[in-house]
């Protein structure tokens, strides 16, 4: 159909970036597995990973991972479809434990140990994962969550000497550092393209997390894409800012590896203010949420050329303000700038979109960036309320389709039905991201908002209605949840939690959304309503919420 | 930059830290001026944010994050050393 945005072919070449042909031949692969197999056999000595202050090469990183492959593989788990946990907090265990995984045709299910441990322990239950690996910092969350996991699970402790005490008395099994098999890679199975490579779990708006199965067939077209568009190679030091439980993570590990070149985990300290970092290392390729800059900005952390070596920048996981965009345009004046799009659901990221350099262009941008066009291969389509594409400049819900959109959510065929769709002139299925966007004839896509109640604090997917849940249950009262307050830049920066008469104090009620949600999801305030605002549906006003909120904000401090 | 000692700027700052950690239902007795604010999950980049930025309003000074030195810690004396009169 004509309403289609066209495929995004912008070659390397147009972009001013080296030719990716010498690094792209991992990308051939089938699995995120196999990638990393081959890149590591043929980079064995270059680093391939930068953390806490240690540089681990391509040949240690697959000898550390080799060993937990070998252990799933003999517990019955390489078949593609088991699911295995990874605890942890972005250190050294966590990058082996997902290349383990991925080595052995296991779905890397990842948990932050950070994260409330009933919620792992859900997560945990929901994605019936069938082993976990923990690093031996992360030993106390890993017993918490184990503790609340009914079924038996293979616990892998690489790093640990010995069993832990408190493991005897659990239905789970141990394997520490000393029992994991030692053997080739090249006995570990080869794995194919139907695979699972990863199950994320995102916000719910029922009040629970969601799971996203993404296949090896959905990651890797859009690695291809990726390394053809930003050709890296072994020269390249690329940053990893983003949690791992953040699908934009599977980019930085796997896009990286995947070209021979070097992963940078950045301390959380240095994110602030990483001048220095950037430039002791070396970096080439930035990739963080607009948030991140904006805290940077914020700081005034981010000032013309401060960033001349990097050849990279790229942002996902929120709306990119202008005003963003430009200030880091000027600090990495060597720099190509991209907006990249996409939910979870399609797979890390599915449109992009480059910001101009002509100052006739950069005048010409709205507040809020285009999204551009879709990935090579993939579609992206505004759809009106009736079900028929939306026309140019006409608002429609944002539709996505091809090989990166996944199959649906996990075990969830109710939720999947009503956001994986047919539509009579098409045979494709489609994603409803539930996100508002149009077509510009000079911009591509440009996003305008939510359809829902979704809202991203700092990158990260939250539905106010799980926090309505957890507030609800804590206080037996009305509950509600708005995002505030909003930034110069339009960026959400927390949750103000709203109750009705409740005798349980703010205290009691904030600790029991801690219980529950997420750190980003917690709110940094309650406020107390005697008299509940409902609509003439009888359901929480939440537009005179925020006028309560306009008229007497919250001071976070 | 501003010496250190009892810095006004360390009571600043600290005042914020306290008030918002009080807000969100947590206590601060075990806060010190060396405590790493990051690596005890007491506040992330927007908290950080506002904390300094309120500092900057009661004190007039500015905060220079080029010098500091982030990757040693986050604590409110290295936040406060930080801290330069306007030129």
């Amino acid at each position: 159909m004509d309403h289609y945005v066209a495929e995004n072919g912008i070659a390397p070449a147009a972009m001013g970036m080296p030719d990716a042909s010498d690094g792209a031949a991992a990308f051939s692969a089938a699995t995120l597995g196999m990638l990393f197999r081959r890149s590591a056999l043929r980079h064995a000595g270059r680093p391939a990973l930068w953390v806490d202050g240690q540089s681990i090469t391509y040949d240690e990183l697959l000898a550390a991972a080799c060993p937990i492959a070998h252990a799933l593989v003999a517990a019955g788990l390489g078949d593609g479809t088991a699911r295995c946990a990874v605890l942890g907090g972005r250190g050294l265990g966590d990058f082996t434990g997902i290349l383990g995984a991925s080595l052995a045709r296991c779905i890397y299910v990842p948990l932050n140990a950070r994260h409330p441990p009933q919620r792992l322990a859900r997560i945990m239950r929901d994605a019936e994962a069938q082993a976990l690996i923990a690093d031996r910092e992360h030993i106390n969350e890993a017993r918490a969550v184990l503790e609340d996991t009914p079924h038996p699970v293979l616990v892998l402790l690489p790093d640990s000497p010995s069993v832990p005490d408190w493991a005897g008395g659990t239905r789970h099994r141990f394997l520490c550092g000393g029992d994991l098999p030692d053997a080739p890679v090249t006995s570990l199975p080869p794995g194919n393209s139907a695979d699972g490579a990863y199950l994320l779990f995102t916000s719910g708006s029922t009040g629970a997390p969601k799971g996203v199965l993404v296949r090896n067939r959905n990651v890797m077209p859009y690695l291809r894409s990726v390394a053809a568009r930003y050709a890296p190679g072994p020269a390249d030091r690329c940053t990893q800012l983003f949690d791992l439980t953040f699908d934009l993570s599977v980019h930085d590990l796997f896009l990286t590896w995947g070209a021979g070149a070097a992963l940078y985990r950045v301390p959380d300290n240095v994110r602030f203010a990483p001048r220095a970092f950037v430039h002791r290392h070396a970096l080439t390729m930035w990739f963080s949420v607009p948030s991140t800059a904006a805290t940077m900005l914020g700081l005034r952390a981010l000032r013309p050329n401060d960033f001349p070596g990097l050849r990279l920048g790229l942002f996902c996981g929120e709306a990119l303000p202008k005003r963003l965009a430009l200030a880091w345009a000027a600090a990495a004046p060597n720099a190509v700038i991209e907006n990249l799009y996409g939910p979870t659901e399609a797979t890390i990221a599915l449109t992009a979109w480059r910001l101009p350099r002509e100052q006739h262009a950069l005048d010409a941008l709205p507040e809020v960036l285009p999204i551009g066009a879709p990935l090579p291969g993939q579609a992206a389509l505004p759809v009106t309320a009736s079900g028929t594409p939306a026309g140019e400049d006409e608002e429609g819900e944002l539709c996505l389709a091809g090989s990166q959109v996944t199959d649906g959510y996990w075990r969830r065929p109710d939720l999947t039905g009503q956001r994986f769709v047919r539509f009579p002139w098409d045979d494709r299925v489609w994603y409803r991201t539930g996100d508002r966007a149009r077509i510009s004839r000079g911009h591509g896509l440009v996003y305008l908002g939510r359809l829902d109640r979704q809202v991203k604090i700092a990158g990260h997917r939250v539905e106010l209605q799980e926090v309505e849940a957890v507030l609800h249950r804590a206080a037996d009262a009305n509950a509600a949840a708005i995002a505030w307050p909003l930034g110069p830049d339009g960026l959400a920066r927390g949750i103000v939690g709203f109750v009705g008469t409740c005798p349980r104090p703010d205290d009691a009620l904030l600790q029991a959304c801690r219980d529950a949600l997420p750190p980003y999801a917690v709110p940094s305030a309650i406020r107390r309503v005697s008299d509940w605002p409902l609509n003439n549906s009888g359901k929480t006003d939440h537009r005179r919420l925020l006028a309560m909120m306009e008229a007497e904000p919250c001071h976070r401090t | 930059m501003m010496t250190i000692g009892d810095s006004p700027l360390v009571q600043l700052l600290s005042s914020a830290l306290v008030r918002r950690l009080r807000q969100d239902g947590r206590g601060a007795a075990r806060i010190g001026p060396d405590s790493d604010l990051i690596e005890l999950g007491l506040v992330d980049s927007q908290a950080l944010l506002d904390m300094i930025l309120e500092a900057e309003a009661g004190s007039g000074w500015m905060f220079d994050a080029e010098g500091m030195d982030f990757e040693s810690g986050v604590t409110l004396r290295r936040l406060a050393a930080s801290f330069a009169a306007p030129a």
